[in-house]
């Protein structure tokens, strides 16, 4: 059985807001031990202190989290500037955490770290791991914990956000007393855990195709033979990056389409991005609406919900959002949460954040996925039970 | 904790969420001013694909047609009963074509039906389609209830008589044979891909009997188009012919214009 408690508060004050959720968390687990928890706080109200607290409110725990562009749960709702905590108990499961930093540098032996810590506080193989990285080096980070865990753990999770889209301003993670700005954490669960994932996006796919032709980490170089630059300036004002409209990306031999910002020029001829795309993949222009934004968070919900196994029930749901989401979607950001509090079981508790980047694999897939990638502008549902 | 501190930090609260609003708000303009430059971008590429795919739309339907296709028709035939129908054939053309170089062959074709294609916009006379070496238009499919249905049949007349001169213009190895009926028949769009315009009916089979049993460098007409162009144009008897399917029927070679 697992049990997901949940507290979330935007008082002014970052410590009585942590107080807060600490105390509603506490109030939901009763007599359940806790095991790990997850914090998403808001940026400009984070302080490692945070971290602390409820450290010291749950002793001997795991807690990892990440900085976030906004918050949302089953008990407040969607919140900007607040603090969003789940407490996960279980006596079946088992949940362990670690963390690796220098992301940028060594994606690598960051992930490897992460892994190992928190697999040898763990008997089993792990079923889920949890991620919370940062965006920019956030695809070099999955591939490196796909190359650490078994082949059929699911990984899920988000880039840490801040409220500002663009600028070169840091994001946190965060495990335990742990703090980076480059770095990776994980939350792994093992044991007889169910689970079920999916993915929406809302953006439709418009005007020309093209073809990717030279390609590196971080950028698109050129598009049908020619500069990037040049084949999406004759669409997009490239004088700023394109969060309204994301590059849908699709890999050669495959049927799933992905989004990628164009976040500035390069000043070469490219486009740079998030992450990388391969050389070959076609690349469209895309557009979208509030309500089909709307539709596709919930269709995930609902596709989440089909796929989750048999026999078992949902106990608990994360949600990860693009910061993108929330500006595009305004006063109607809360919506995409209370359309998914009303496609799943009222008493299900829900916790997530909006990030700079998802990650999950593409289509529904419960933990026999292996195809998790780096996404971006998606509404990602995690479901789990035991 | 004082109603005042209550009250100093619901103020924050507030203000703060002011805040997050006016960023929003900012972003949200230039998402959307980006947004409209794309859109607009991509409707002037779907108008430009528009008009292209309607200018070659008229290269095989006639504008009418295309009219009613855009409208939402799917099923279009229609009866006329007065339209003259026009058919030529090249003498010996497979014969001499076997000595001619594919390239070759396609471009003095291409050369002659072209000038026909210039006739019949010139005399008003709709192209239907070419098989091979062999062409056929038909004048008075869009003429009114009102019309005169013999401006049709000397429109024809005049369309034959320029395919002959275009013939000689152009020092064509090959001969022609001409044959032109006027009555009824059943025009509309067959197919939903590749889908062409086409007239049915007996007067077409009249039509392609007298282009097969004219003579080389004459237009072989029917009693209908003869007595249409009584005056105006210089016809010569040629007594009863035999035209399959039909008996023997009076017809006339058509010389040329009074």
């Amino acid at each position: 059985m697992l049990k997901m408690a949940v507290g979330q508060s935007d008082d002014v004050d970052p410590e009585a807001a942590i107080d807060d959720a600490v105390a509603q968390a506490k109030a939901q687990l009763g007599d359940a031990t806790p095991k790990a928890a997850i914090l998403f706080a808001a940026f400009d109200a984070f302080d490692p202190s945070l971290v602390e607290r409820v450290r010291r409110a749950f002793p001997g725990i795991d807690v990892i989290g990440a900085t976030s562009a906004a918050e949302m749960s089953s008990v407040a709702g969607y919140l900007e500037d607040s603090v969003a905590l789940a407490v996960f108990a279980s006596d079946n499961l088992e949940l362990a955490a670690g963390m690796g930093v220098g992301i940028e540098t060594d994606p690598a032996t960051a992930a490897h770290d992460a892994i190992a810590q928190a697999r040898a506080r763990l008997t089993r193989d792990p079923r889920l791991c949890i991620v919370l990285t940062e965006g920019i080096n956030a695809q070099r980070v999955i591939k490196a914990l796909r190359d650490e865990l078994p082949a059929d753990v699911l990984i899920v999770g988000g880039a840490a956000g801040r409220h500002e889209l663009g600028g070169n301003a840091p994001t946190y993670q965060f495990c335990n007393d742990k703090l980076s700005a480059t770095g990776v954490v994980v939350l792994l669960m093992a044991g007889p855990v169910a689970l079920s994932t999916a993915v929406g996006t809302g953006w439709r796919i418009l005007g020309p195709r093209g073809t990717i032709t030279a390609a590196g980490y971080g950028v698109i170089k050129e598009i049908d033979g020619q500069p990037a630059a040049q084949w999406a300036s004759a669409y997009l004002d490239m004088s700023s990056a394109t969060y309204g409209n994301p590059l849908a990306i699709q890999d050669a031999g495959t049927d799933d389409w992905y989004l990628r910002v164009a976040l500035a020029t390069d000043g070469q001829g490219g486009l740079r991005i998030p992450g990388e795309v391969p050389v070959g993949a076609s690349v469209q222009l895309t557009t979208t609406s509030p309500d089909e934004m709307l539709r596709a968070s919930e269709a995930a919900v609902e596709r989440a919900r089909a796929a989750f196994p048999e026999g078992a029930s949902p106990q608990a749901a994360l949600f990860f959002s693009c910061a993108v989401r929330k500006y595009l979607l305004g006063t109607r950001t809360g919506q995409e949460l209370a359309s998914a509090r009303d496609l799943l079981p009222q008493s299900l508790p829900i916790a997530g954040m909006y990030c700079i980047g998802e990650i999950a694999p593409t289509g529904a897939a419960t933990a026999g996925a292996t195809d998790s990638h780096f996404l971006n502008e998606t509404f990602v549902t995690l479901l789990m039970g035991s | 904790m004082t109603v005042g501190d209550e009250s100093a930090r619901e103020t924050a609260r507030l203000e703060r969420r002011v805040k997050r609003l006016e960023a929003t708000l900012e972003q949200v303009e230039r998402i959307r001013d980006a947004n409209a430059t794309l859109l607009n971008r991509v409707m002037d590429d779907l108008e430009v694909e528009r008009q292209r795919s309607h200018e070659l739309l008229l290269n095989v339907l006639p504008e009418r047609i295309v009219a009613r296709l855009d409208a939402g028709e799917s099923h279009i035939a229609d009866r006329h009963d007065q339209v003259v129908v026009l058919m030529t054939d090249l003498v010996a053309f497979t014969s001499s074509a076997a000595q001619l170089s594919a390239s070759n062959l396609v471009t003095e074709l291409n050369e002659l039906f072209t000038r026909f294609d210039d006739a019949c916009a010139t005399r008003g006379v709709e192209k239907i389609k070419t098989i091979g070496d062999a062409y056929m238009a038909v004048a008075g499919l869009d003429r009114s209830p009102q019309g005169d249905a013999r401006e049709s049949v000397v429109a024809a007349a005049n369309l034959a008589l320029d395919m002959l001169d275009a013939l000689g213009d152009a020092r064509s190895r090959w001969a022609m044979r001409i044959g032109i009926h006027a009555g009824p028949v059943v025009a509309g769009i067959i197919g939903t891909r590749k889908f062409a315009f086409d007239v049915w009916g007996d007067t077409v089979n009249v039509a392609s009997r007298l282009e097969t049993t004219s003579l080389p460098g004459r237009i072989h007409v029917s009693e209908p188009v003869a007595a249409a162009l009584e005056g105006r144009f210089a016809l010569e008897p040629r007594g009863a012919v035999d035209l399959k399917g039909k008996g023997e029927l009076p017809t006339w070679f058509l010389n040329g214009r009074l």
